[in-house]
């Protein structure tokens, strides 16, 4: 059998860390991580024969794992208990609050703190705490830097969906940063 | 007249889709009375720009030992 060749234990001293780091800038969560590096060594090996030579063996572990990536994203459940920001009043009746809340502290500027070294820490925090699917979409947007229209297809989201989603997560990360710094 | 929500939404809108130029003037009409949707906004940009700066900050994550080892045992398992 081919894939009776590879050597296995060099595959995983070689690559294992990096695409551990690569997972990690994605999902945030060491465990998720760990444990798809580990199904993307377990379908490398298993589809070795299908690997041609014309691409970097790293390039080729990378594709499979993001496609694990994706597919955690895409199973993952959208809904989330309370996706309303505190930007915004529950109180549909109350939506006309321009001038009554100019000295909430809404107002302040997040500018401050969000520049600061130490927020890189709170904010991949608050991006942790955000719905499987909104990390994804933010994740793709941000880090992948990819178009909306792949962004959708990717993870089976309509385009009015992908702005609302970017919409309401600014809104949670805005708050959660705010909170972190009243704290 | 369109709210808070609805402006800051479609705020984020315009910056992946095309927005009607209606909607484009509600935006800014908006803007023009509304100090928190301004501070939204401002804020809206900066985390556009800080979080793709510190998404692309790759950290490094690394297996222990003992970790890499179970893990290439079972895929020598796999592999005979």
């Amino acid at each position: 059998m081919k894939h009776a060749q590879v050597d296995t234990g060099l595959l995983v001293e070689e690559h294992s860390d990096y695409l551990l780091s690569f997972a990690m800038s994605k999902l945030r969560d060491i465990d998720l991580s760990k444990d798809l590096v580990q199904d993307t060594f377990l379908s490398a090996i298993t589809k070795i024969d299908t690997f041609e030579n014309r691409s970097n063996i790293r390039t080729w572990l990378t594709s499979i794992l993001n496609r694990k990536i994706i597919d955690h994203w895409r199973r993952a459940e959208t809904r989330y208990t309370d996706p309303i920001s505190t930007f915004f009043d529950q109180d549909d009746s109350n939506k006309h609050w321009i001038l009554d809340k100019k000295d909430n502290a809404t107002n302040e500027t997040i500018e401050d703190e969000i520049i600061l070294e130490e927020t890189n820490d709170d904010l991949f925090e608050c991006i942790g705490k955000l719905p499987e699917k909104w990390k994804g979409v933010i994740a793709s947007k941000y880090l992948d830097e990819k178009v909306s229209e792949d962004i959708c297809k990717e993870l089976e989201i309509t385009p009015s969906n992908l702005w609302v989603i970017i919409h309401r997560a600014k809104l949670l990360l805005r708050d959660c940063l705010r909170k972190r710094d009243v704290r | 007249m369109k709210g808070c929500q609805e402006i800051t939404g479609l705020y984020e809108q315009g910056k992946i889709n095309r927005i009607s130029i209606s909607d484009k003037i509600a935006i800014r009409s908006h803007r023009a009375i509304c100090r928190t949707c301004r501070q939204y906004f401002k804020d809206s940009d900066l985390m556009d720009i800080i979080i793709t700066k510190k998404f692309k900050d790759l950290g490094n994550y690394t297996f222990t030992t003992s970790e890499k080892t179970k893990m290439k045992k079972e895929l020598e398992n796999i592999n005979l």
